[in-house]
């Protein structure tokens, strides 16, 4: 009998062959990341230094291999780790509305990045440092109030996530309206998400804590799948539930905390991005998994590159443009796939 | 003398203040058609529940295939044990085929892939509970009863020695629920698989079950065959209301039939 699931036996296959694609996008962005700024539009000199023919002393190497280069991986990891969390909790949580946010960790981080930047702390330590702690915080208060017998109160735990997120807004709003000068720009920016303060130390330290939690979540895939049974069919297929769960959520929200801390509140990429490649890949999340991961990271890297090139003058925050290019195809392509 | 693959022993659960199972003993044997039935909120899932691993056990014993269940990993619970719940998302995102396949989950190591073994298995499956024609239909739009089938299908797929199911029928419509029924009986007789259910239908449990099992508030209160169990003294005593018991007459099993409160002899 010819099996209807054959796709499934080539699941190795389909996953190179998804992955493979979705590198090449990468690849492409990254190039363009590197190759398109404010200084060196000749691409003939770009490309020398891209593959080091070029003068390795001169400005735009130093441009582009110093500047250019940690901003394009933080904004390619960054797009992997939310895109990955809100994957993740919406198959946790069962809700579509769900991503990497919405247990308050952006809230709990908000809080403790702008007391950073009011006490004049160093963006790169001192404000991640703050940010990291704040959504620590909420999260484990968030762990602490809603843990049921064998599963997590999913209800609860949104529900106290958005009402965490509703309090730590008011604490932003009230520290906003007391901040006039130079700071508040500084805010804006990290509530808004922001690549420009990156740098290669800082890039590779997060890099650093993000390869686990990678493998974590990988390693998990089937658990996840089983999961979208429902949680008593996947404790009957011998998924340990609350165990499951609870590591899920430390990890995703550990390594959301680390991105965030860095670049700032990049909103939509976490909730549109998984939506976007479960309409075409399915629901597998041996598949989900690295083609969010990939597929995120080359969204978020194109989305950074037209945040600084499109105003004539400066930049503008990247989260604006990530909603603002992400909404209207979000709804083409719910429509279309109906 | 028959082998029990299944043995209750004790078995205490609450929740809160709430006891669901007051020291429920029973046993279960190879390639039995076992019923659980009860009126609502006698603790007939909770029962299930803690059978299958879902909750954990705290007080008593369940002896799985002559082992401690305590001894069984998750995994090689789901081995020997199938569970088809009640608590089904009705939006599960997969085709009837990747579902289905997702059962042999529990014999897969960490990033094992299904080999064709196992998609053999799945295709029989499939063939077995008629969704086959289904393979490549999403869960979320299937009708009740080839939902159900295509979860039967699953468990199956998990080729367990026991499986267990909570209100297979219920929401079926009665072609279905006896396609249903037949399905668990074909399967217990061609492969030996012991059956446990819990049902709210205990005019269908009496035409199929070998052994019930009535509890109410948690507790056992009778066990035996249909005719045993399903006595009007014994019904209307644990349910509550008037009711007639007459004899089905295609099977000979007891057969119940409600009367309306105007009518009935325990009106009050």
């Amino acid at each position: 009998m010819l099996f209807p699931i054959s796709p499934s036996l080539s699941l190795w296959r389909r996953i190179l062959m998804v992955c493979l694609l979705l590198t090449l996008l990468l690849m492409a962005s990254v190039f363009l990341g590197l190759a398109v700024g404010s200084t060196g539009q000749n691409l003939h000199e770009v490309l020398k230094v891209l593959f080091g023919m070029g003068n390795p002393a001169s400005t735009l190497a130093d441009i582009i291999w110093r500047i250019r280069l940690p901003r394009v991986i933080l904004a390619a990891l960054a797009g992997a780790v939310l895109s990955l969390g809100g994957l993740v909790f919406q198959t946790l949580l069962r809700n579509a509305l769900a991503e990497p946010y919405i247990l308050g960790i952006s809230g709990g981080s908000a809080v403790g990045a702008i007391i950073g930047i009011l006490m004049g702390l160093s963006r790169e330590t001192g404000v991640a440092f703050c940010a990291f702690v704040g959504s620590m915080v909420t999260l484990f208060l968030l762990l602490m109030m809603t843990s049921g017998k064998w599963t997590l109160k999913k209800d609860d735990m949104i529900l106290s996530g958005v009402m965490v997120n509703a309090f730590c807004s008011a604490i932003i709003m009230f520290l906003i309206s007391l901040t006039q000068d130079a700071r508040l720009h500084n805010i804006l920016f990290w509530l808004m998400g922001d690549f420009s303060m990156s740098d290669t130390p800082q890039v590779l330290r997060l890099l650093w804590i993000l390869m686990p939690c990678f493998v974590i979540l990988f390693l998990l895939a089937r658990p996840l799948n089983l999961l979208l049974l429902g949680e008593e069919m996947a404790a009957g297929m011998g998924v340990d539930v609350r165990w499951v769960s609870v590591v899920l959520l430390t990890v995703t929200s550990l390594m959301v905390s680390a991105t965030v801390c860095y670049c700032g509140l990049l909103g939509f990429v976490g909730l549109v991005i998984p939506h976007l490649l479960r309409m075409r890949l399915g629901s597998d999340h041996r598949l989900l998994i690295p083609a969010c991961m990939i597929g995120g990271g080359a969204y978020l890297v194109i989305c950074d590159l037209i945040a600084r090139t499109l105003p004539s003058q400066g930049e503008m925050p990247v989260g604006v443009v990530t909603a603002m290019i992400g909404a209207p195809m979000f709804i083409f392509l719910l429509h279309r796939s109906r | 003398m028959m082998t029990s693959v299944l043995d209750v022993r004790q078995v205490y659960l609450e929740y809160g203040s709430k006891i669901a199972l007051n020291r429920v003993s029973f046993s279960v044997n190879e390639a039995e058609f076992f019923i659980v039935i009860g009126p609502n909120g006698s603790g007939k899932t909770s029962l299930v529940k803690v059978i299958s691993g879902i909750i954990p056990l705290r007080d008593g014993d369940i002896m799985l295939l002559g082992r401690p269940m305590r001894q069984f990993s998750r995994r090689m619970l789901a081995r020997n044990m199938a569970v088809v719940s009640q608590a089904i998302p009705d939006d599960i995102p997969f085709t009837v085929a990747e579902t289905v396949l997702l059962g042999r989950s529990p014999c897969l190591g960490l990033l094992e892939m299904e080999s064709r073994r196992d998609v053999e298995i799945a295709e029989q499956a499939m063939a077995f509970t008629h969704v086959t024609h289904l393979a490549k239909r999403r869960m979320n739009h299937l009708s009740g009863g080839e939902r159900q089938r295509a979860l039967i299908a699953r468990a199956i797929c998990q080729q367990p020695r026991i499986l267990v199911l909570d209100e297979p029928t219920a929401s079926l419509d009665l072609a279905h629920q006896i396609q249903v029924m037949d399905l668990m009986e074909q399967l217990r007789r061609t492969q030996g698989v012991t059956i446990v259910m819990v049902s709210h239908d205990l005019n269908l449990s009496a035409m199929y079950a070998d052994r019930m099992l009535l509890m109410k508030d948690g507790s056992r209160v009778e066990l035996g065959r249909p005719s045993d169990v399903m006595t009007s003294e014994i019904l209307e005593r644990i349910y509550e209301c008037a009711l007639l018991v007459d004899e089905n007459p295609f099977t000979r099993t007891p057969r119940v039939i409600q009367s309306p409160r105007q009518w009935g002899r325990l009106s009050s």
